[in-house]
């Protein structure tokens, strides 16, 4: 696996700097890890690992690993399988609640924050060591810092791509849809063009897609949702030049829904069932589903289906565009076995079971090594998948989306990382606010301060 | 009207008339009332490409049993449609058993606040379950009951029991006490009179409850949801969720598994009408 | 029934039999112990699912607990007067009047008319019973899904049928709009359970004999006054009933709701359960979770006293 060379050799790592960037950020943990029975040690008890990925075929490959790995170390693993999710969150805070914590869960960066400023996680940096030790370094911005240390394994990744047919396009010559005055224009003149499409699917829910949509929309024109001062966090919505910049955003959201379907109440199986349904022409997606779905439903605008990053606005073009999201491993605290739990993730996200679970997920999410993008690589040679159906402007886009500074977590706000930007993110403020000022008819400044206020409620953001 | 009739046609036709045009009102209400089932059906025998495309000319035209096949043969239906049944059988029995005998001693003897206890049962119907989910997890497993499907009959029995006891209290009183004594009189005991004569009698209670408990069961989802993890244990109504990965909806498979839990049910409430309506009248 | 008793009867070897006929005897005998053998199961099972974790959950309202960490911490019932005060809780409770109330409604006149059009004798009229009262045996889940996938915007069937008639010029977002979602939502449950009502219904009509109504013909009524003076004082108390459980039954309905809407579009369907959901496990705040559901547990206890006061459902019993 470490043949290739690291490409750009100047991206920061997880396992060393992260650690000192974001040391004293919390004060709450270490007290209380003591009354959860920290570390349980008998590795008798088997390991014991919530997956969120209910599709037989990973079923089949996870269970596979843990036989084989049950086999080389004599460490029994007991997975079980839940549907991804709000099933997910309630599964494992029943375990939690019941005092029968699991050892692994699965995480996106994007939800971890929440258990870990409750400190349930157990610091993850020496499987991470490991783990690098075995393949290439970790880029910084994969992993989760809290109070000094990772708790994240990241595994993949995916990111914001705005995927569009570019058939269309082409063929009313529009410009594939780089900055807010090019989307517009494409998505009004598709919608009205007599073509059964509308131009996009601007979603404004209060669902998780919702609040993905939601933050990246914000980006696009670098307004923010968090600002740190000292050692709290704000909520930056609802204050100065950045409250100006959410409005444009809100303003431009009551315009954009003119060319979109009824998308108060999408979801992410929405998003890409309108484009690969062919209701729409655009779809922002974290990851690569509208594409993989296209090529799965046998469209004839699979192999057109291109992407560009979040659209962004001309005159505001500073910050990242989009979102960098890894996804991987987290270890709970009080559980039964951690130390076999370590081992088992190491396991899983190292070797060929790496490269094997890579590739069940079909180029949706993509890989965290980049070396692995290179023709000829171990992940890439041979996979007729993606070689046959992605070209290599789409995978080399979505590798420099991924590794350069376009793309950042939502927790990158702030410095050192926002912890709260996962309980912002799921409590579907974000999303709420857009369908207050469109479908709820609600002023945008009434609705900024509403959701500035139920944040400040509700993530520990001030 | 009364002339057409004397003059055209008979009483007896006029009869027969307004006995169709009935028919006709009566069966075009239930064919609106079956719509939903009548697309599960389709649903069940479509392509998922042409359900996801939205035309129905390409839906009728794709004909296949391929989701039939997919869900009996390439699932773990099976093992959920008998983990249901299982399920079912065990909250019926339960249920019957704990409503008749509830049921017969709230009728028959006298105490105070009887009333109240019958209401107080009622209680239990106005706590949202999902909230009670967690506690519940914590008392089955120290009961040992997780991941068992005696453990699931018990929890999923608490759901008919207040109903069933309010039935079986309501179908005793209607149930003349005057037999009973007519058995004491000649001797026999008060068991004896429950169990030759009151518990007959009030068969038509206990299927009614039987089949409320069956449809309680069958349609549990919060309960298998908490305690169940282990997929060989699901039963339907949680193994359906798994035909929907990854925000990805199978929705034909979903129609198939549907139209199987429809079946039963429909032979029930179509073998069973009779002690069904009979059971709930509780009237003298 | 007595050929199933008989046949258990056969199992077991006939001393045991005996010795327990014995045993029961005795116990039947004596009030004390027949009413703790009658009610012991019920009661028993209805400590450990209902009382239980009701007692606990209420205890859990008065702490501050994450969802997300085992860590009880005390904040007293102050808690619940803020949660009464908070916007978002008095927005949801409002939600759920209409919800719960329109639902019921809706399913008395449904389930009421469904009953009165099945009840009379016919050719067929067993399988036309059956099939009515079919809804209610199809597990809400299931129907939450197929609901769903009929009303979807773009490729469900209810818009390509309205479209093709030409009701519709542009499929409508029944789930999506905020005009239309809790609307749906309500008919769509509502389709199952008002064949709850329906049943009960039925059951009562078809003890009515004929020759109330032959009756009634002879001094001349006609279908209304046969309905408003035969029918209507028979299926009285069955309405009340099934009223009151039915009320019951749909403020705490969650699956159905969280299925079709998630509690969208924004938060048009956010009942209190759904709330109760979201403050839980989007919010990570049990305690607070778990106040809302014991708030809502006093309304509907305050309601059904008030309900058993004003309405006596079982009254009919001790009249018939």
């Amino acid at each position: 696996m470490g043949e290739s060379p690291n490409t750009d050799g100047s991206t920061p790592h997880l396992s060393r700097r992260a650690v000192v960037a974001a040391a004293g950020v919390g004060g709450l943990s270490t007290g209380l890890a003591g009354c959860l029975g920290l570390g349980g040690s008998g590795s008798s008890e088997p390991v014991k690992y919530i997956s969120n990925n209910n599709s037989p075929q990973f079923k089949e490959m996870l269970r596979g690993f843990a036989e084989d790995f049950e086999e080389e170390r004599d460490i029994e693993v007991d997975i079980e399988f839940t549907e991804i999710g709000g099933d997910y969150g309630q599964r494992v805070s029943q375990l939690i609640q019941g005092g029968n914590p699991p050892d692994i869960i699965n995480a996106e960066q994007f939800r971890i924050g929440a258990y870990a400023t409750q400190d349930i996680l157990r610091p993850v940096d020496d499987v991470i060591d490991a783990v690098e030790e075995e393949e290439e370094e970790v880029p910084e911005k994969f992993g989760f810092v809290y109070d000094g240390s990772n708790r994240l394994v990241p595994a993949v990744a995916s990111v914001t791509n705005n995927w569009y047919r570019s058939d269309i396009y082409d063929e009313m010559g529009l410009e594939p849809p780089t900055t807010w005055e090019r989307e517009r224009e494409a998505a009004q003149a598709i919608t009205e063009a007599d073509n059964d499409l509308y131009g996009l699917g601007y979603t404004t829910s209060a669902t998780v897609y919702g609040s993905y949509h939601a933050w990246t929309r914000l980006w696009g024109n670098d307004a923010k949702v968090a600002a740190r001062d000292g050692d709290t966090v704000n909520v930056a919505l609802d204050s100065g030049q950045n409250r100006d910049r959410v409005r444009e955003v809100l303003e431009r959201a009551q315009q954009m829904v003119e060319y979109s379907p009824t998308a108060t109440n999408w979801d992410w199986g929405e998003i890409y069932e309108s484009y690969a349904g062919g209701t729409t022409a655009t779809a922002i997606y974290s990851g690569g589903r509208p594409k993989t779905q296209s090529i799965g439903q046998d469209r004839p605008w699979a192999d057109a289906t291109k992407r560009v990053s979040n659209p962004y606005n001309s005159s505001n073009r500073n910050a990242s565009l989009g979102n960098s999201a890894a996804t991987g491993y987290a270890l709970v605290q009080g559980s039964a076995n951690p130390e076999g739990a370590k081992e088992f993730i190491q396991y899983m996200v190292t070797g060929e079971r790496l490269v094997e679970y890579a590739r069940a997920l079909r180029f949706h999410n993509i890989p965290i090594y980049e070396s692995w993008y290179e023709p000829g690589s171990a992940y890439r040679d041979g996979w007729d998948y993606l070689n046959d159906n992605f070209d290599e402007e789409t995978i080399q886009g979505e590798r420099q989306a991924l590794f350069s500074d376009e793309t950042q977590p939502f927790t990158a706000e702030t410095e050192p990382a926002n912890p709260y930007a996962s309980p912002a993110f799921t409590s579907f403020q974000l999303g709420q606010m857009f369908y207050d000022v469109t479908e709820g008819g609600m002023n945008i400044d009434d609705a900024i301060d509403e959701a500035a206020s139920v944040l400040r409620d509700n993530t520990g953001m001030e | 009207m009364t002339q057409i009739v004397g003059n055209y046609i008979t009483y007896g036709q006029a009869a027969r008339i307004k006995s169709i045009s009935y028919q006709i009102v009566v069966w075009a209400a239930l064919l609106a009332l079956m719509l939903p089932i009548i697309w599960v059906i389709i649903g069940t025998f479509s392509g998922l490409d042409a359900l996801l495309a939205g035309n129905l000319s390409r839906i009728l035209g794709s004909f296949t049993t391929q989701p039939l096949r997919d869900v009996f043969f390439a699932s773990n239906f099976m093992v959920y449609y008998r983990n249901s049944l299982v399920v079912a059988a065990g909250v019926v029995v339960f249920t019957v058993v704990a409503s008749t005998l509830a049921g017969y001693g709230l009728t028959r003897v006298q105490f105070r606040g009887k009333k109240w206890l019958a209401r107080f049962i009622l209680f239990g119907y106005m706590f949202p379950p999902l909230l009670l989910s967690i506690p519940m997890y914590q008392i089955w497993d120290q009961l040992g009951l997780l991941n068992s499907l005696l453990g699931l009959v018990f929890a999923e029995s608490s759901v008919p029991l207040p109903f069933g006891i309010w039935t079986m209290w309501l179908f005793f009183q209607t149930v003349p006490i005057d037999y009973e004594e007519s058995v004491w009189m000649a001797g026999g005991s008060r068991w004896h009179s429950f169990k030759d004569i009151a518990l007959p009698q009030a068969a038509p209670g206990m299927v009614a409850v039987g089949i409320f408990a069956f449809q309680s069961s069958w349609n549990n989802y919060t309960y298998p949801k908490v305690l169940i993890s282990q997929d060989s244990l699901r039963p339907l109504t949680t193994g359906l969720t798994q035909y929907a990965v990854q925000n990805f909806v199978f929705w034909n498979q979903v129609m198939a598994v549907v139209l199987t839990m429809v079946i039963p049910a429909f032979l029930m409430v179509y073998f069973l009408q009779k002690y069904l309506l009979e059971g709930y009248k509780a009237t003298a | 029934m007595s050929v199933v008793s008989d046949r258990v009867t056969a199992l077991v070897p006939t001393r045991w039999w005996q010795r327990s006929n014995e045993i029961l005897s005795g116990v039947f005998e004596d009030d004390r112990r027949l009413l703790a053998v009658c009610l012991t199961p019920a009661l028993a099972l209805y400590v450990l699912v209902a009382i239980l974790p009701m007692l606990w959950a209420f205890n859990l309202s008065l702490y501050e607990v994450s969802t997300l960490n085992p860590v009880w911490e005390w904040t007293g019932p102050g808690r619940l007067v803020d949660i009464l005060t908070s916007g978002a809780f008095q927005a949801a409770f409002g939600r759920s009047l209409i919800f719960g109330f329109g639902s019921v409604a809706f399913q008395i006149v449904v389930g009421v008319s469904l009953a009165l059009l099945v009840n009379r004798e016919f050719k067929g009229a067993v399988l036309a019973r059956a099939v009515a009262l079919l809804p209610y045996m199809v597990p809400a889940v299931a129907i939450g899904m197929v609901g769903q996938f009929m009303l979807n915007a773009q490729y469900g069937i209810i818009n390509l049928v309205l479209i093709r008639v030409g009701i519709l010029n542009n499929p409508v977002a029944f789930l999506g709009l905020p005009e239309t979602a809790m609307a749906t939502v309500m008919v769509v449950g509502s389709w199952k359970f008002a064949v709850f009502v329906t049943l009960l219904t039925l059951a009562r009509l078809q003890s009515i004999p004929e020759n109330f109504y032959e009756g009634a013909t002879m001094c001349g009524a006609n279908a209304y006054q046969k309905f408003r003076d035969v029918t209507l004082p028979r299926i009285k108390n069955v309405i009340l009933i099934a009223a009151l459980l039915r009320t019951l039954w749909m403020f705490n309905k969650f699956d159905i709701i969280y299925i079709m809407t998630r509690g969208g579009p924004g938060e048009e369907t956010t009942t209190i359960p759904l709330h109760a959901y979201e403050v839980a496990f989007n919010q990570y705040d049990l305690g607070q979770a778990a106040g809302i559901a014991a708030l809502m547990f006093v309304f509907l206890a305050l309601w059904s006293i008030v309900y058993f006061r004003v309405a006596r459902p079982e009254e009919e019993v001790r009249v018939a």
